[in-house]
């Protein structure tokens, strides 16, 4: 069997082709899309608790800093 | 009797922990099955004495169609563990499996569609097989719209399992539609009770391509999982030590 008559598939090779190639399509974009939101959100939680820890280490500077006007 | 392995099944740590690890050898398993698949399917199996070169879409036809009916059972069924016991992870798992579960089922429709315009001269025919599987497509997308439609997500939770669980009802109506009615789609091709009426090349292709695309489902669906954990577990000590490390 040549290349071209692999790819032609009989008189097929359209219907072949397009069924698989939406298919691997699909498949590939949906796992980058669920990969991309896992990333994306483990970003948005872990800037989330670096915050409040600012905010907490801020808070205790302060508090330390009004010990000392005293 | 000791139930706590049972707790443990239930617990969102305990789950995110073992997908961590499953997952790379899910992935891996995965592509070496489908290129394998692939190759049988479209390279080294015969083509078909009647439907010629066309009959090689078969290959992902069928798993897509037993994807999608084995997932919305999946998805029924967890979103009625969620709604009696009130588990959490439960309605994560059933919200988890909407989306992959209605690419399987599209894709089912159009590689149906693609096999049928050679095969019956047709794209499209409101035969028993083919609507009811077009209703099961409807069911996972009214599934995710009506999870979020709430703004209390515990509220979407329950509404869209009573749609989940009422849905199921549909699952053997596409089974046995193709006894039941006389219609243009073909019958099964391997069943439990006879001798499968496939060549041994054609059938190695066929449930290798099963098995590669239920466990590629199995994959997507661990990935979002771990997504819907981290958000809703925000703010438990555990996911903090597992985000900064």
């Amino acid at each position: 069997m040549t290349f071209s008559e692999f790819l032609a598939m009989g008189d097929h090779g359209f219907y072949v082709w397009t069924s698989y190639g939406v298919g691997l399509f699909l498949f590939a974009a949906i796992y980058m899309n669920v990969k991309s939101q896992n990333k994306a959100m483990i970003k948005l939680i872990r800037r989330r608790y670096l915050r409040q820890e600012q905010q907490i280490s801020d808070r205790e500077l302060e508090q330390t800093s009004q010990e000392g006007e005293k | 009797m000791n139930w706590q392995w049972f707790h443990r099944l239930s617990s969102p740590k305990w789950f995110y922990q073992i997908s961590g690890t499953m997952l790379p050898w899910i992935w891996v398993i995965t592509l070496a099955l489908m290129a394998f698949g692939l190759y049988q399917g479209l390279y080294n199996s015969p083509a078909d004495y009647q439907q010629g070169n066309s009959v090689r879409i078969m290959y992902l036809h069928v798993p897509t169609a037993m994807a999608s009916m084995f997932l919305y059972v999946y998805m029924a069924i967890a979103a009625a563990v969620g709604y009696i016991w009130r588990i959490k992870l439960a309605h994560m798992v059933a919200i988890s499996i909407a989306p992959i579960g209605a690419l399987m089922t599209f894709l089912a429709l159009f590689t149906g569609s693609f096999w049928g315009r050679p095969t019956w001269n047709t794209w499209w025919i409101w035969d028993a097989r083919i609507t009811s599987e077009l209703i099961l497509l409807f069911l996972y997308l009214g599934f995710m719209s009506l999870h979020q439609a709430f703004d209390d997500r515990e509220v979407g939770d329950r509404a869209a399992g009573v749609l989940a669980m009422v849905g199921l009802v549909n699952i053997p109506i596409i089974h046995y539609s193709v006894y039941w009615w006389n219609t243009l789609h073909q019958g099964a091709t391997i069943s439990k009770f006879e001798k499968p009426s496939i060549d041994p090349s054609m059938l190695t292709a066929l449930l290798v391509m099963i098995v590669a695309i239920l466990l590629f489902a199995v994959g997507v669906m661990f990935v979002r999982i771990r997504t819907e954990i981290l958000s809703r577990e925000y703010g438990k000590q555990w996911i903090k030590e597992e985000v900064c490390k």
